[in-house]
């Protein structure tokens, strides 16, 4: 069976790494870190934001400047650093394939889940990256689903208290949709 | 006797036959062309979904709702739906219509719609109203329809890349044809996959 706590200290390692090379690339401070998953856990992947990039988004398109800040899929460096997820992600998809029945799959999705979020706690306390992430977005989202319950938590748990009330007063006042 | 198509949270589909006089259920399992308009079993409680461990949800509480799903397969199948499940497992469900494995070699597979199920820009859901609507008019069902979904790297979600396909169906709409519709999917489905989607807006 994945040792969770063990892919939780490989997604920090990778996430770090992703995150040195996106700050060389495109220097500091980033807008946006994030990092993504999907509802079949497959995957994660890495991204990254940077201020030039959400200036013109918002620039371009001002009512929906929130959306643009907590949005991965919207970010300029999306999957910037995944060649440091590949033996991650092909652990996670053959724990998928081989070790998870279909009646523990949702148990072993959340603990993905939170093991994301736990790694990308682990980078944004670390000092070295402070000045990085300073006023950055720190997300973790999941493409093809939406639990706005869960969005929140994650988000408070990664971003201040006055960013994620910004999230969660911008999710909270959106007019339901149907998919 | 009718047809009853299980939606799993998991994303499998199942068949299985029942005779509820309410069914609707018409099946063709010739591996041809079929729509399947079946009964299926969508979420189970609120309370079991939230906490995420009995995916089956439990029978005697399982909402109904009637769903047309596409059968395994049939490419040219017609349907409209109810969505699934927020959480539903989108990956089994394209397994389960045809869609096989993702390329061994593709980097963050995911199941993809080319027309994105949602949106919370207001923007892009501009750009998905208009998109569904010549989907629906064709008859594919944007949300559960086969020629809406592909593997494709978990990435290239942007407002662009909507209003990329939006684009593209537009002029195919214009043929009035549904193979036209059907053709312009593919060939975007086809992008997605490859990564190639950025050159269409970039």
């Amino acid at each position: 069976m994945l040792d969770f706590d063990r892919l939780t200290q490989d997604i920090a390692a990778a996430a770090e790494r992703a995150l040195q090379e996106a700050v060389a690339h495109s220097g500091a401070p980033l807008a946006g870190f994030a990092l993504c998953s999907d509802a079949g856990a497959m995957e994660v992947s890495p991204a990254f934001n940077t201020w030039a990039h959400l200036q013109q988004q918002v620039d371009d398109d001002p009512q929906d400047a929130v959306y643009y800040r907590w949005s991965p899929g919207e970010w300029g460096l999306e999957s910037f650093g995944v060649a440091h997820f590949r033996a991650i992600n092909q652990r996670v998809r053959q724990a998928v394939a081989e070790e998870v029945s279909p009646q523990r799959f949702v148990e072993f999705r959340a603990r993905l889940f939170q093991a994301c979020v736990a790694a990308l706690t682990r980078v944004r306390q670390q000092p070295r990256f402070a000045s990085a992430l300073r006023g950055a977005a720190v997300v973790f989202t999941v493409c093809d689903m939406e639990d706005a319950p869960a969005e929140k938590a994650w988000i408070e748990a990664l971003n201040t208290p006055q960013d994620a009330q910004e999230f969660k007063r911008w999710v909270d006042a959106l007019p339901t949709r149907g998919s | 006797m009718g047809t009853s198509v299980t939606l799993a949270r998991d994303g499998r589909l199942t068949l299985d036959h029942d005779t509820d006089s309410d069914s609707d259920a018409s099946f063709s399992d010739d591996g041809g062309p079929a729509a399947t308009t079946a009964r299926s079993r969508l979420a189970p409680t609120e309370a079991n979904r939230k906490r995420g461990l009995n995916p089956e949800g439990d029978d005697k509480t399982v909402k109904r709702q009637r769903v047309t799903v596409a059968a395994a397969g049939g490419a040219n199948a017609a349907s409209t739906s109810t969505a699934p499940a927020a959480d539903f497992h989108w990956g089994n469900y394209l397994r389960s219509i045809g869609g096989g494995e993702p390329p061994p070699d593709m980097e963050t597979p995911h199941a993809h719609h080319i027309v994105f199920k949602n949106s919370r820009g207001a923007r892009m859901g501009a750009y998905l109203d208009e998109s569904k609507a010549i989907l629906e008019r064709h008859g594919i069902d944007p949300v559960l329809g086969r020629e809406n979904l592909v593997w494709a790297p978990n990435k290239n979600h942007k407002t662009a890349a909507a209003r990329a396909v939006r684009d593209a169906l537009v002029a195919a709409d214009k043929t009035g044809s549904r193979d036209a519709v059907a053709a312009a999917l593919a060939q975007l489905g086809k992008h997605f996959a490859d990564g190639t989607i950025t050159t269409l807006y970039k």
